[in-house]
């Protein structure tokens, strides 16, 4: 689906790079996490993904072609992005307006508009809300109009760019449930950005970014796995993994690492059965 | 500063076809040098709420009263002299900077009020030193720094002018884990040692059951629950039912206590709380 | 937390006046503004009047909110009277008081301009009030679109105004925010000197144009992100179109001018 290839990029000729010489593959169906601190590069591999910036070095390829500006286009209609500000991504002045952005650049014809966005409002359950404004609807709401105007598009993608960073809990799980309903009712892959372990969780393959380089690579269990290290570069452990630590401490040891707090108790339940 | 809130309504574009209720009947109590939280979901009245603290906003029936200023619907002539003594940090609030140079930006407040402007130039490494930034800054535009620097350059801005109350409106919206846990501990030991009375509007759980020694749970424009974190947190249903999650520890209390039917009591409800529960409970798995 | 905020003035409505193609009202009002400068006799004026009255009644807007859109401009049009008294000095002097003559001409020709006037504010008023700001700027485009031979940027200049349009409100919250920030730091804008209060703007202003820069370059990644690429290759949800109401109001708007124009001198 994405694949980069010993991609490297930096702002200016004359700076240093930013992202140095990472490979990486995002395959069909699949929710990965792009994971790091402020300032570790995330968003600029984010924004290379559908062409919003180009590699200074090395290759981009959507569906085995190389991404070039040539075809960036097709790929924005099949690598579709949702930003972190839920207010500055809104174009439309109704959500109506908003849907059809997409569509109305990709040159739809306005007769299948209306059936395109009716499905995509549905999918993102704000169906009823098409002559809102804006201004009248909550962040979290936003986010999911921003979702269903690149759903509209009939994108094979999704990248989220710490999509629920700015959202209160309430519409940071509506968001990240909504992530999980496409993923496995369209069989969309999703790219989650962000610096929450406990988003992560939710990914089938984890990728941590530190300086411009990938540090990390691999399921969210294993990467929990590596307890303190993770805050010598600015994440933070989740409660299940510090709980885990200090059981450990005790010699209490699990057969795998705990997702969350549920599966650590449930272990440890069975652990007492089998005694 | 003692903070009274005594049957306040406030509603918004009163008296338009537009209005809106937004404050109910308000009545709750805050002590002088406590640190209150107020949590509650988005348009609960949270920050409506706030801007009465320092007379944004004055209620429309009802009185606030924050020291010896009284605010009622009537016309204030102090409001000024009220938020010299009331520092509110807003929401994103590196987005207020405004001048050439952080020196001048923090010094804002200052010169407003007509504050000793060379006592406070001296104190300015003290209170960079209390945000956590170099001293080298002063010089620098706020604009030429990080995110994270520029929201401690308006912290600094704000606490420059002493206030014996310090409001913060999720002072640590969208920063990232670590940043957040560095704001909220700077924040800690500012009320320590200033013996000021904090304030800290918050959708952490987390945050309020680790600073707060009160917390206020706010309900479209009620108090729905007031009172000290531990026990508040125990009435997950009530809390649940308006749409509030527990801090993750209090989740896993309960959980345990009903997978495992041990009993977690209150002075356990912490990390190494429960990590102790569950270590009596698998040795004493392995000795039955 | 302006919520209610409404942009422009419209007033939602299913009136005749409210479902005509915003394309037809704009001509209509164009026209109009331009005839009314010709109008001189009683009877021509009276073929005005009745237009801009008899659309005022069938939009169904209440008189009271109309006349609450006209508010600002009463004043222009008195003063535009009182001048025209004071300063013209042709045809028959028609009654005299300190030395200050009153010619008939001079009311004749405040009644005219001032009537004029009223009616250019009526009409442009009776459109934003029955047409949504977005429809105003579908037209627009839909308009200009011949000036796109002369390279005229006609697609660039809609978008223009329906981001604009969208982004008032947030930009008005901004505001409010930012304000109510600088006063908890102390800011006064509302005593001392006239060039205090001028200077104590700066720090509102500043920090609201770097939010709108911020807001517009996350808005133009945005776009390009949802595959934005200018005008070229584009297709429009709100398609305009013609209809049998729109027809009518055309052939009865041509009725009228052609009244009008009879009886123009």
């Amino acid at each position: 689906m994405i694949k980069f290839d010993r991609v490297s990029f930096r702002y200016r000729d004359d700076s240093s790079k930013v992202i140095n010489d990472i490979n990486l593959s995002i395959d069909r169906g699949e929710w990965v996490a792009l994971i790091g601190h402020n300032g570790s590069g995330k968003s600029t591999v984010a924004k290379m993904m559908n062409g919003l910036l180009l590699p200074s070095e090395g290759q981009v390829f959507i569906d085995d072609i190389e991404l070039t500006e040539q075809n960036l286009i097709e790929v924005r209609q099949k690598v579709g992005m949702v930003f972190q500000n839920p207010e500055n991504q809104f174009v439309g002045t109704t959500v109506l307006d908003d849907v059809a952005f997409g569509l109305e650049n990709l040159g739809v014809d306005p007769e299948y508009m209306y059936e395109r966005i009716q499905q995509s409002l549905k999918q993102v359950s704000m169906d009823g809300y098409e002559q809102h404004e804006p201004h009248r609807l909550s962040g979290g709401q936003k986010q999911r109009i921003a979702i269903a105007g690149v759903l509209a598009m009939l994108p094979e993608v999704i990248v989220f760019d710490e999509a629920t960073t700015m959202l209160d809990p309430m519409g940071r799980k509506d968001l990240l449930q909504t992530m999980k309903t496409l993923k496995e009712e369209r069989g969309l892959s999703i790219v989650s950005i962000t610096h929450d372990l406990t988003e992560a969780a939710f990914a089938d393959r984890v990728l941590v970014l530190n300086q411009g380089e990938v540090w990390f690579e691999g399921e969210p269990r294993q990467l929990f796995a590596k307890g303190e290290e993770l805050e010598n570069i600015g994440l933070e452990p989740p409660f299940v993994t510090k709980l885990y630590h200090q059981l450990k401490s005790e010699n209490i040891t699990l057969e795998r690492e705990p997702l969350d707090f549920k599966e650590l108790v449930d272990e440890l339940w069975t652990l007492h059965l089998k005694k | 500063m003692d903070i009274t809130f005594k049957e306040v309504d406030y509603i918004y574009q009163y008296n338009t076809p537009f209005e809106h209720q937004a404050l109910h009947n308000l009545s709750f109590h805050i002590p002088s040098g406590s640190f209150t939280a107020i949590i509650g979901h988005t348009g609960s009245g949270k920050s409506t709420l706030i801007q009465h603290l320092n007379g944004l906003i004055k209620p429309i029936q009802g009185e606030v009263t924050i020291g010896e200023f009284t605010l009622s619907s009537e016309k204030n002539h102090q409001v000024k002299d009220l938020r010299k003594h009331v520092g509110v940090v807003f929401q994103y609030p590196e987005h207020q900077l405004f001048e050439e140079t952080v020196k001048k930006d923090i010094l804002f407040g200052p010169k407003n009020f007509g504050f000793d402007l060379d006592r406070k130039e001296d104190e300015l490494a003290d209170v960079l030193n209390n945000v956590g930034l170099p001293v080298d800054v002063l010089d620098r535009s706020p604009f030429e720094l990080s995110g994270g620097q520029m929201r401690r350059v308006a912290i600094a801005g704000v606490i420059v002018l002493e206030p014996s109350v310090l409001v913060l409106d999720e002072p640590t919206a969208g920063l990232d884990p670590l940043g957040r846990s560095q704001m909220l501990k700077l924040f800690s030991h500012l009320h320590q040692s200033r013996q000021q009375t904090t304030v800290l509007v918050t959708h952490h759980m987390e945050d309020a059951l680790a600073y707060a020694d009160q917390v206020i749970v706010m309900n479209q424009g009620k108090v729905e629950m007031i009172g000290e974190p531990k026990e508040l947190f125990k009435k997950k249903e009530r809390l649940r039912d308006i749409g509030l999650d527990i801090p993750e520890v209090f989740e896993c209390a309960n959980y345990i206590e009903n997978k495992l039917g041990v009993s977690v009591n209150e002075c356990q409800s912490n990390m190494e709380g429960i990590s102790q529960v569950l270590v009596d409970f698998v040795k004493a798995g392995a000795r039955s | 937390m302006n919520q209610s905020l409404i942009i422009g003035q419209y007033v939602p409505g299913e009136s005749f006046i409210h479902r005509l193609d915003p394309r037809l009202k704009i001509l209509i009002v164009f026209i109009f503004v331009l005839v009314i400068f010709s109008a001189e006799t009683w009877m021509s004026f009276m073929t005005l009047f009745t237009l801009a009255i008899g659309s005022a009644i069938i939009s169904r807007i209440s008189v009271s909110y109309i006349l609450k859109g006209l508010k600002p401009v009463w004043f222009i049009i008195a003063l535009t009277f009182i001048l025209h008294i004071f300063l013209t000095r042709e045809g028959n002097i028609l009654y005299s008081f300190w030395g200050v003559n009153l010619y008939d001409q001079a009311l004749i020709q405040g009644a005219n301009i001032s009537a004029r006037l009223f009616l250019l504010i009526l009409m442009t008023t009776l459109l934003t009030l029955t047409t949504t700001p977005i429809s105003i700027t579908d037209a627009v485009e839909a308009l200009l679109k011949p000036l796109n031979k002369l390279r005229f940027p006609v697609h660039e200049l809609a978008l223009m105004m329906s981001i604009s349009l969208r982004f008032i409100p947030t930009l008005m919250q901004e505001m409010d925010k930012i304000s109510k920030a600088q006063a908890s730091r102390g800011l006064d804008l509302t005593t001392g000197p006239i060039k205090e209060r001028v200077k104590a703007i700066i720090p509102l202003l500043i920090p609201l144009f770097i939010s709108a820069f911020k807001r517009a370059e996350d808005l133009a990644l945005a776009m390009e992100a949802r595959g934005y690429r200018g005008g070229e290759g584009r297709t429009k949800l709100r398609e305009l179109t013609f209809q049998k109401v729109d027809l009518l109001a055309a052939i009865v708007f041509i009725g009228i001018m052609i009244v009008f124009w009879l009886t123009r001198t």
